[in-house]
């Protein structure tokens, strides 16, 4: 499946967010949607899971009109992890996961069927273990590989993911990394809002840099995070180095020049 | 009826299947409504008046039975449901355990729609103007609700949005006894107001079952949405759910279950509070099984409140209303106090 996003506008109230943005998405890759705070990260990703219309513009899933496919279709070929990871619910791991398969309830699968696909979402999220566990008791990296393991369920061919390394530690940050990479090499599509430039550009096949209401590039990392576009984009300089032939970047200190 | 998020047969925490929890629930029901209709104040023969009843024998046994108990029991059985299933799915939309028709307001707004039916005595002239009249009301404060709490608003908000909607309907209540013409109809809206199932006719069976088997079927329809709310609107509605049908769904049967039941029975609290909490762990805390349970055990618990005031040697009888309130508070104490640990 391929997401085509063409001329979209978006804002909130009388402000806009985004303007005159581009964005096409293949299966098989990791994107990053990448960009300084309030430059539209989150709106775009919700534009492209279709979850508000844009005030401009039009997203083609492989040709189609979300209208087209229709609300239920859509939802077993996108599935969408939330920003935050809310769980309003006590829940048991495993039934959460299981919200995932909504969607197919009436595909008419057999019950056994149903929970191999539950149970291969939590085995690919590394949860598996924790399964008869309550979303009470478990930390903050089980919680996001859980939701993970719930987006998963859906067998989307697109997973699209907000911020889902903001709250984790640098171990758990990897791992999510790893599986979201494992999921595209599989031959999903995986779209992901990210503020790690590091892990970004490691882990991400192509980058879409939103800067000034739109998109300032988009490519491959190493034509997307140049020093001069992180300067433009977030007001930082970086500091470079390479490790096993991967180049990487950290952000090192506020640009002195912040003209841009 | 397969279920809409595959689990596990031996996955349940506690190891009960939902057809068992259904089954039992429902014998609860029967037994209680059995003992409801065993329960009053003249002695009465029950199979000797069921038998009347059937050979068409208009004795005084088979009258008290159709004409007292039986409404009384099934009326106790319906108010139940409608106040468990509401506050299961009022619980579900908001994803908030506070969430229930007589703390957000729903109740007292369906009860202020009522006393403005009789108010006016529209009911004198159109029977059915009573129960549309707490209709109207619970649609206004439910949306009221959901426009001030609504997009997972925090339990304050939502608290306090209740208090606003209970106070407002409270002062218009409290006008129409105001400026009521006679001591009389004060008496009359006040007994009302207070919630009870004494001598209401089957005429009110007829006038309120088809509004709230109409809001009962918006609400358990709308039972896989409320499992995808666990995880907030984006992933609901990322899950292929119509949020906005979904809301119309739950103001329309909120309103038209609440509305009917008030108007009939005036305010009986805390079972839409008291029922789905501990009804919850027993369906693995998903929100969309918790609504036919939580109407089922809301009937059981009305049916058995209502049964107990009557064995109770207390004169005049107390009303139900009154009874369910002095036992629902101190389980609100415990909840809030619970809550305010966990947030």
């Amino acid at each position: 499946m391929r997401i085509e996003a063409k001329g979209i506008a978006a804002g909130y109230g009388s402000t806009p967010v985004l303007r005159n943005v581009d964005v096409i998405a293949d299966a098989g890759q990791v994107i990053g949607l990448i960009g300084a705070n309030g430059s539209g990260k989150t709106t775009l990703l919700r534009i492209l899971a279709n979850l508000r219309e844009p005030d401009e513009g039009a997203v083609r899933y492989s040709g189609q009109t979300a209208a087209e496919i229709g609300a239920r279709a859509l939802a077993r070929r996108i599935s969408y992890l939330a920003q935050g990871g809310d769980v309003h619910w006590p829940m048991q791991v495993e039934t959460l996961v299981a919200l995932g398969r909504l969607p197919h309830r009436d595909d008419g699968h057999s019950l056994a069927h149903e929970c191999a696909i539950v149970e291969r979402a939590m085995m690919a999220a590394d949860v598996l273990h924790l399964r008869d566990r309550t979303m009470s008791q478990i930390s903050g990296g089980e919680r996001m590989r859980i939701l993970l393991a719930r987006a998963l369920a859906v067998e989307g061919e697109f997973l699209l993911a907000d911020e889902p390394i903001a709250a984790l530690d640098p171990l758990h940050q990897l791992q999510v990394m790893e599986m979201l990479h494992e999921t595209a090499r599989q031959g999903r599509g995986v779209i992901v809002v990210l503020h790690d430039l590091a892990l970004a550009s490691r882990f991400c096949d192509r980058l879409v840099l939103l800067a000034e209401g739109g998109v300032l590039v988009q490519g491959s990392p190493q034509e997307v995070l140049t020093d001069d576009n992180v300067k433009r984009a977030y007001g930082v300089d970086v500091v470079r180095g390479e490790r096993d032939g991967v180049p990487y970047l950290v952000p090192w200190a506020p640009s002195r020049d912040n003209a841009g | 009826m397969t279920d809409a998020v595959p689990t596990r047969p031996a996955g349940g925490r506690i190891a009960i299947s939902h057809a068992t929890l259904v089954a039992g629930l429902s014998a609860l029901v029967v037994v209680f409504f059995a003992l409801s209709l065993a329960a009053g104040y003249a002695p009465l023969d029950l199979p000797q008046a069921a038998s009347d009843v059937l050979h068409g024998r208009a004795t005084l046994a088979s009258l008290v039975l159709m004409e007292l108990r039986l409404p009384r029991a099934i009326l106790g059985a319906l108010v139940g449901f409608s106040l468990g299933v509401t506050g299961a799915a009022m619980q579900g939309l908001l994803r908030n355990p506070l969430a229930e028709p007589g703390i957000t307001g729903v109740s007292g707004a369906a009860a202020l729609g009522a006393v403005i039916v009789f108010y006016f005595g529209l009911a004198g002239i159109v029977p059915i103007a009573l129960p549309l009249g707490g209709v109207a009301g619970a649609i206004v404060a439910t949306i009221t609700l959901y426009g001030l709490a609504g997009q997972g608003a925090s339990t304050t908000t939502l608290i306090l949005a209740g208090v606003a909607v209970n106070s407002f309907s409270g002062a218009l209540t409290s006008l129409a006894l105001n400026l009521s013409p006679n001591p009389y109809a004060v008496t009359e809206i006040v007994f009302w107001l207070l919630g009870s199932l004494a001598d209401r006719s089957m005429h009110y069976v007829w006038l309120v079952l088809p509004l709230m088997l109409a809001g009962w079927t918006l609400l358990v329809l709308s039972a896989p949405a409320l499992d995808g709310l666990t995880l907030g609107e984006d992933t609901a509605q990322s899950l292929g759910f119509n949020l906005r049908r979904l809301r119309l769904m739950l103001i329309a049967g909120t309103a038209l279950s609440v509305g009917s039941a008030v108007a009939v029975t005036g305010a009986v609290a805390f079972i839409g509070l008291v029922v789905p909490h501990l009804l919850r762990p027993l369906v693995a805390h998903r929100p969309g099984r918790l609504l036919l349970v939580s109407g089922l055990g809301g009937a059981a618990l009305l049916l058995l409140a209502d049964t107990l005031i009557r064995w109770l040697p207390v004169r005049p009888e107390l009303k139900l209303g009154v009874v369910t309130a002095i036992i629902g508070a101190p389980f609100l104490f415990s909840l809030i106090y619970r809550l305010r640990r966990t947030t």
